[in-house]
């Protein structure tokens, strides 16, 4: 579990999106520079929830000199692929990410503008032998424990994004959402679906979230949503 | 050293490795850390839950595989804090003359770095984890080398994470 400074919306959306994986050294090298990533395809589903399609992640690339720092996921998930890599996001903040052996399911709770308590949970299958357990915990917190390469990595992103976004900020806001590439993986569709289904529940458009009651730049706290068009 | 060390001078020969031991990982010299560890080093990090009441491994590696972590750090995206262990030897088990177990109560503390133009955070201490190492050292060649440490966390709050050791 973890506390984060950071609106709840950009835990979602980096759960969302896959064009932050330029961000994990371990996605480049595992998935984004092999063959099947730039075929994934997002399917949308009413009210906000998106999947994303498999692909084979070779996990052993991520290594150095011949020491291979994760190893094959060669136990099974049932409906899954041998190393296949398969995302489920349920609005407004539900993500089941299944990586080969290891199902991972975030829950989060908003506690204010700028804090989101974030619960990570693992799982393998009732089934397992304590050999396969460990092995899928292994697998699981290579990449998504407190000392993984990749769950650090999006902490820290949606953190940052979050002070970037704050209102007198000179990081600027050089916002990517809502990149538009025929459901492929650097596809936003998944945060415009989500940002859809957030307007209509509100009565307010994501891009105007004040309405006429729009704040000044400089008392205004939230960190809002720009630069696409609701659907 | 005399053939057999008194109690005081092991535990001095251990406290010194132990000590440049922390003073070199809090300085992020891993590699020097490591000329202070056996071939064999197997590391682990582990924390009790008791929501699943289960022992968690969230991080296992040989000395190989930590020598591969500690090279690809600079691929990583790290948040720059920098850290200081603050290490007590409490206790030293003499298993044999050249092999010994020790517990060392553990608080890492984190100083924050700026994040662009917001300086919130820039310089503020906080506790990053507490825990124990549980240590085992071997007499090699004369140098008391770390075999195998596993690093029990209390704390199982760890904000966003860490890609280095503890």
């Amino acid at each position: 579990m973890s506390i984060v400074r950071t609106n709840y919306k950009l835990w979602h959306d980096t759960n969302s999106e896959f064009y932050h994986d330029y961000m994990h050294h371990f996605n480049r090298v595992t998935s984004m520079q092999q063959p099947g990533y730039y075929d994934r395809r997002y399917d949308a589903y009413p009210g906000g929830h998106v999947t994303i399609s498999s692909m084979v992640v070779q996990y052993t690339a991520y290594e150095h000199k011949d020491t291979v720092l994760a190893e094959d996921r060669d136990i099974p998930f049932p409906g899954l692929e041998q190393n296949g890599w398969k995302l489920l996001d349920l609005f407004p903040g539900i993500a089941i990410n299944l990586r080969g052996s290891a199902l991972r399911v975030d829950t989060m709770t908003p506690l204010a503008a700028d804090k989101v308590l974030i619960e990570f949970r693992g799982f393998g299958l009732k089934s397992d032998t304590p050999a396969q357990r460990e092995k899928r915990v292994r697998d699981h917190n290579t990449i998504w424990g407190p000392f993984g390469r990749n769950l650090p990595e999006d902490l820290l992103g949606v953190v940052n994004q979050g002070l970037a976004m704050r209102p007198g900020s000179r990081e600027h806001l050089n916002l990517l959402h809502g990149r538009e590439e025929g459901r492929s993986i650097h596809d936003e569709l998944g945060v415009r679906k989500y940002y859809a289904e957030w307007s209509r529940r509100m009565g307010r458009e994501a891009r105007a979230p004040y309405g006429d009651n729009e704040p000044r730049a400089s008392v205004r706290k939230l960190p809002i949503a720009v630069g696409f068009e609701a659907e | 050293m005399s053939q057999t060390p008194s109690r005081a001078e092991l535990r001095a020969a251990i406290e010194d490795v132990l000590y440049t031991g922390c003073l070199l990982l809090d300085a992020q010299q891993f590699h020097g850390w490591l000329e202070h560890t056996s071939s064999d080093l197997q590391y682990r990090i582990t924390a009790h839950s008791p929501e699943i009441r289960k022992q968690m491994t969230w991080l296992e590696h040989d000395r190989q595989g930590l020598f591969a972590l500690f090279e690809l750090l600079p691929k990583h995206h790290v948040n720059h804090a920098q850290w200081q262990r603050h290490a007590s030897l409490y206790q030293v088990v003499a298993d044999s003359p050249s092999e010994v177990r020790t517990v060392t109560s553990l608080v890492v503390h984190h100083t924050l770095l700026d994040v662009g133009d917001v300086h919130e955070d820039a310089g503020a201490t906080k506790v990053f984890a507490v825990g124990r190492y549980h240590d085992k050292y071997r007499l090699d060649s004369g140098r008391w080398l770390l075999a195998d440490r596993t690093v029990h966390l209390e704390t199982r709050q760890l904000g966003i994470g860490t890609h280095m050791i503890v």
